[in-house]
């Protein structure tokens, strides 16, 4: 019965998740305290919402979902088709799609939802792998969401496909030159798709990443202006921090975005090298679990489908903080169940339901062979 | 096996990931755990200006709460060199002419000659920058960009209009950038400001329209021409020296300069409001000059100067003598075992913490004065603002808000104060502008009503002729009425004091009878006939030389003295405001002294402040008060200070209560048409103090009234108005206290004023 999915939830994972959420509270309290876009309120409203997006997911019957991955894959890319054609413009950029009664959703980030399931399910057949066509698919499964993504545009976004799909089909079987070849590929091409692809913003602020130890001042104010002062955040924070609430770029409003792609900086602020490292192995260790779990399940689609949220989350935290740590070039990718946001923190909710749903068949089974 | 496989590679998976945890991880201990130190100072020093909101001193105000002095709303102009420097054409052309030409060009000189020196910057071409350090190439690029970026011509399609600040900031970089590139290329040889189209009547017009922006300011905030640039001038050699004395190895010649670059200044205080509003609705016209909040103290123009002192900026003394203060207090709150000396420092500087802790540039009381007594409680703390500059918005932070002084209540009464002066300048019967002091005193609790002198000065006097006050022969400076420069003996007044001690004493009863015929050995009486054989009570209402003298010769100087003593003469009274202690002499016992010592000659002087607390103590049953000015700081109203009681019986103080009454009624002060005393209730006594051979005498009255409840002590003392304490003194006091009875202070209910 899928309730009794419900019991057998994981229970190291929720803690985990959890206990991110709450550190994600305290900050969006925080950075909205001193001007930063977002509340409190609006933020624990998020997390209901994504709460019951989660428990529906991990109730969701098991066989539904990998019967209908691909059509799902295929409302995911609708979605993205629509936000371009009837989306919303903020910043230049289209990303949203406005809701009855003033809410609004960011498709893309349920386009990740969708490509986890269809790749999940592309690749529990283990012999398509084997041969470099049958990559084909799957490569184009992830491009076109890519691709679409990109030209919302937001290319933050759009980068977290790749690890997702070498993820899974690294975990699938596939072989590894022929992943090296794909790589290779992408390495080649990525340098002149990125020259047609990438807006000039994107381009400079690759350039200050890589020169960030010497940016002149009008760097500073300009391209790598996030990357500064996400850094002097970051820096200043010291060893114990300067205090919830109490950070200096937090207090004085200087560096923006700071409740959702930089709520890293505003941790790291005003809780130091502790909060940081912290939250880091707090997520971290939700990511190691997933993993762990995954490579003890025996069903294939099961098994990808756990890695690939962990993939996805991986990827969030590696990207998220690398920005405000300047480890990674400055992108706008938010860091779930921390940063504020609606979309982000739904469909993150939803992809931890995809990966709990998973487990709990697994001791499901376990427990019908002990009956058996 | 394909599962295993699978399973392999999915913890591999995880692996990758756990190296890129500790990835970050070693990321974030390079941030903050090594750099930390260099990044805090990065955090420390970003863009933002920390502005202090200014507080309000507290008030001064009379017993019924009339403001005597107050703090208004007021704006300074302040000076930022930086933005000066960067912002004016004149000081750009300054600048860059100085460094192309290597000496310091100033900008009294640039304004002298526009013409030559725009002349000057259109001849500025690559040969000139070529081959310079790198950093004069930048910095004469930067200033030349901007000064061609204003005066170089529009195109129609532009319009006329600048565009907003920003805009031209961008235009001036570019130019700067184009500058920079074309000198090292080489470039062309012709002048950059022949290239962009600026001529030399563009930037003559530029620097003269500069020129007559500062005019115009100096108009509006009523400065003399020339003033702003003179002030630019000094503060700019100013922080040139500073430069040279600050810059370490540790932080370079750039840093400390810009420090001290960005420092703001005070120009002049208060601006005219003209010259605020210019400031307030132009800023981008006057870069560098800003008006800056804050408070201007305003007196009320009767209040009594010296008394309530006046506030000033400090001086550097101050400001150093504060910042050891502080040290101390910070040093010893830290100490952990503290001796007991410690202790007791520590205690008396945490109640004086406002005046050290305070902003080290606030207002504060000049070395007199309530405002300098009570510095500490008047002063409140600043609050602090921060603003940013840099990020998407200028946006105000405001830290902490402003925490206001504490009012000080005082005891004196203005309506008095000002009835008292205007006694002792209308004078009485041939005789005006009397120099002396009048004061008043409740004998219960020693409140100060009213503590008046003559000659006095204004705030404008002490401000604008200080040095003529302190030359004055008059010695305005000087209160008479509890600082006087020539102390005065006490005269007859005395007498009472003496009549107390000799029936304490039990050497004579209040029907002992004197003779006098006039003289006395040497001495005189004050009727050169005599006053006949007279009782203790005529003595003191004739104000018997004789009686006295046979009275002192039995006491003795040093009995006398101890009794002038116990009476508080001969050492301060403790009130807040600095006075003299007088002087009491017991050690003369030769000749005359004890019987020149009974008459209240020779041996002693003291303050009218004194002789009125002397006679409080015979109003109020014998009890010596200190009398006071504060009654309330803040929400804490002061305790008046114990009174020690004075071994006089009832029964003296009864007698020589009667004796004073007489004095009013049918003795020295008895009316004689123009005043009458006994009509208000009142008793005391006169004195006529000699000063010396040819010298007028000082003219003395000191009573209570009314007789029974005693409510006011007055005190009248006339310095060397050669009149008799009955003829001049005593007709003062009456005025005086006829105004303290119109404002209801003898009890019953306040008298329409007449």
């Amino acid at each position: 019965m899928s309730l009794a999915r419900l019991r057998r939830a994981d229970r190291g994972i929720l803690a985990l998740a959890g206990g991110i959420a709450v550190f994600g509270l305290v900050f969006v309290a925080s950075a909205t305290g001193h001007g930063a876009t977002g509340s409190l309120g609006g933020q624990a409203l998020r997390l209901a919402v994504a709460l019951l997006f989660g428990l529906g997911c991990l109730l969701a019957p098991s066989r539904f979902l990998k019967r209908h991955s691909y059509l799902l894959y295929g409302l995911a890319l609708l979605g993205l088709v629509g936000v371009l054609l009837a989306g919303r413009a903020t910043n230049n950029a289209r990303r949203w799609v406005d809701l009855p009664g003033g809410f609004k959703l960011q498709p893309s980030e349920f386009a990740k939802l969708g490509l986890l399931l269809a790749l999940a399910k592309y690749a529990s057949a283990r012999r398509r792998l084997e041969t470099i066509e049958g990559l084909v698919l799957p490569c184009a499964l992830a491009v076109l969401p890519a691709v679409l993504v990109a030209a919302e545009p937001d290319l933050g976004t759009a980068i977290v496909f790749v690890p997702l799909l070498f993820g899974i089909l690294y975990a699938g079987g596939a072989r590894r030159g022929h992943l090296a070849a794909l790589l290779a590929l992408g390495l080649v091409a990525l340098p002149a798709g990125s020259l047609l692809a990438m807006l000039s913003y994107q381009r400079e602020r690759v350039v200050t990443w890589w020169e960030q130890d010497r940016l002149t001042a009008d760097q500073k104010r300009g391209a790598g202006y996030h990357l500064f002062h996400s850094k002097v955040a970051v820096g200043a924070g010291g060893i114990a921090g300067q205090g919830i609430g109490a950070g200096t770029e937090n207090r004085l409003d200087l560096l923006p975005e700071r409740a959702n792609d930089f709520v890293f900086a505003v941790v790291a602020e005003e809780t130091g090298f502790l909060g940081g490292t912290l939250l880091v192995g707090l997520y971290g260790g939700l990511v190691l679990l997933l993993f762990g779990a995954a490579s003890r399940l025996r069903e294939p689609f099961d098994r990808l489908l756990v890695t690939g949220v962990a993939c996805l989350f991986g990827t969030h935290l590696f990207v998220n903080v690398g920005v405000a740590i300047g480890t990674v070039p400055t992108t706008g990718l938010t860091l779930p169940f921390v940063s504020f946001g609606g979309s982000s923190t739904i469909a993150a909710a939803g992809a931890l339901g995809l990966a709990l749903n998973a487990l709990a068949r697994r001791e499901l089974e376990f427990s019908e062979d002990a009956f058996a | 096996m394909a599962a295993a496989t699978s399973q392999e590679r999915i913890l591999r998976l995880g692996a990758v990931f756990a190296a890129g945890c500790a990835l970050l991880v070693g990321r974030l201990f390079q941030l903050q755990v090594i750099e930390g130190e260099r990044w805090t100072r990065e955090s420390e020093s970003l863009r933002v200006r920390r502005g202090s909101i200014p507080y309000r001193r507290g008030a001064i105000l009379d017993r019924a709460g009339v403001v005597l002095a107050e703090d208004r709303g007021a704006y300074d102009l302040q000076f930022r060199y930086r933005a000066f420097r960067r912002g004016n054409p004149l000081a750009q052309a300054a600048h860059l002419l100085g460094t192309l030409s290597g000496r310091t060009v100033g900008l009294s000189e640039v304004a002298g000659d526009p013409g030559r020196f725009a002349s000057a910057l259109s001849r500025v071409g690559p040969r000139h920058l070529l081959g310079r350090p790198s950093l004069e190439r930048k910095d004469a690029a930067f200033y030349l960009g901007r000064l061609l970026a204003e005066a170089r011509p529009r195109d129609p399609a532009e319009g006329s209009a600048p565009g907003s600040p920003l805009a031209r900031e961008r235009e001036a970089d570019a130019l700067s950038r184009r500058i920079l590139e074309e000198t090292a290329t080489g470039g062309e040889a012709a002048p950059f400001a022949e290239r962009v189209g600026a001529g030399t009547a563009a930037l003559e017009a530029l620097l003269r329209s500069a020129l007559g922006d500062l005019d115009a300011l100096e108009r509006a905030c009523a400065l003399p021409s020339g003033r702003l640039l003179e002030e630019a001038d000094r503060r700019r050699a100013e922080i040139e020296a500073e430069v040279e004395e600050r810059a370490t190895e540790r932080r370079g010649i750039a840093a400390v300069r810009r420090d001290h670059e960005e420092r703001a200044v005070r120009i002049e205080t208060p601006l005219p409001f003209e010259g605020a509003l210019r400031l307030a609705l132009a800023p981008d016209r006057f870069p560098g000059f800003a008006p800056e909040a804050t408070t201007r103290r305003a007196l009320h123009p009767d209040a009594p100067v010296p008394l309530l002192g006046l506030v000033g900026r400090p001086t550097r003394e101050e400001i150093e003598r504060e910042a050891r203060l502080g040290e101390e207090y910070r040093t010893l709150a830290r100490t952990f075992e503290r001796s007991e000396p410690e202790e007791r420092r520590l205690r008396e500087l945490e109640g004086r913490v406002g005046e050290f802790e305070a902003g080290a540039d606030d207002p504060r009381g000049k070395g007199f004065g309530i405002e300098y007594l009570l510095d500490g409680a008047l002063r409140g703390r600043r609050g602090s603002r921060v603003v940013s500059t840099e990020g998407a918005s200028a946006t105000t932070v405001l830290d902490e808000p402003p925490v206001d002084g504490r009012a000080v209540a005082l005891t004196i009464d203005l309506e008095l104060e000002r009835a008292a002066l205007q006694a002792l300048r209308e004078g009485y019967v041939g005789i005006s502008d009397v120099f002396g002091a009048v004061v008043l005193l409740e004998p219960g609790s020693g409140n100060v009503l009213a503590l008046v002198s003559n000659p006095s000065y204004s705030e404008g006097e002490y401000r604008g002729a200080f040095e003529a006050l302190k030359d004055d022969p008059r010695f305005p400076l000087h209160p008479r009425a509890y600082d006087p420069y020539y102390p005065p003996a006490p005269g007859s007044v005395f007498k009472v004091v003496v009549a107390a001690a000799a029936l304490e004493e039990g050497l004579i009863e209040p029907g002992s009878r004197f003779t006098c015929a006039g003289i006395e050995g040497r001495l005189r009486c004050n009727a050169a006939s005599g006053h006949g054989t007279i009782d203790l009570g005529e003595a003191i209402e004739k104000s018997c030389n004789v009686a006295f003298y046979k009275i002192g010769e039995r006491l003795g100087s040093e009995r006398l003295a101890r009794w002038a003593r116990a009476f508080g003469f001969g050492e301060k009274t403790g009130i807040e405001v600095r006075e003299i202690a007088g002087t009491v002499r017991g050690d003369l016992t030769d000749g005359d002294s004890a019987r020149r010592f009974a008459i209240g000659q020779t041996l002693i002087d003291a303050s009218p402040l004194q002789v009125a607390r002397m006679m409080a103590a015979f109003a109020n049953g014998g009890r010596l008060v200190r009398p006071r000015l504060v009654a309330r700081v803040g929400d804490a109203e002061r305790t008046p200070a114990e009174a020690p009681s004075l071994p006089i019986s009832p029964s003296t103080l009864h007698f020589l209560r009667e004796a004073m009454g007489r004095v009013v009624r049918t003795g020295t002060a008895r009316p004689d048409g123009g005043f009458d005393l006994g009509a208000l209730g009142a008793v005391g006594k006169t004195g006529t103090a000699e000063v010396g051979k040819d010298i007028p005498d000082h003219s003395w009255f000191a009573g209570y009234a009314p007789a029974e409840a005693p409510r006011v002590v007055v005190a009248v003392y006339c310095e060397r108005s050669g009149r008799h304490g009955g003829d001049l003194a005593a007709p003062i006091a009456e005025r005086v206290l006829r105004a303290a009875r119109e404002r209801g202070l003898l009890g019953g209910v306040p008298e329409e004023p007449r």
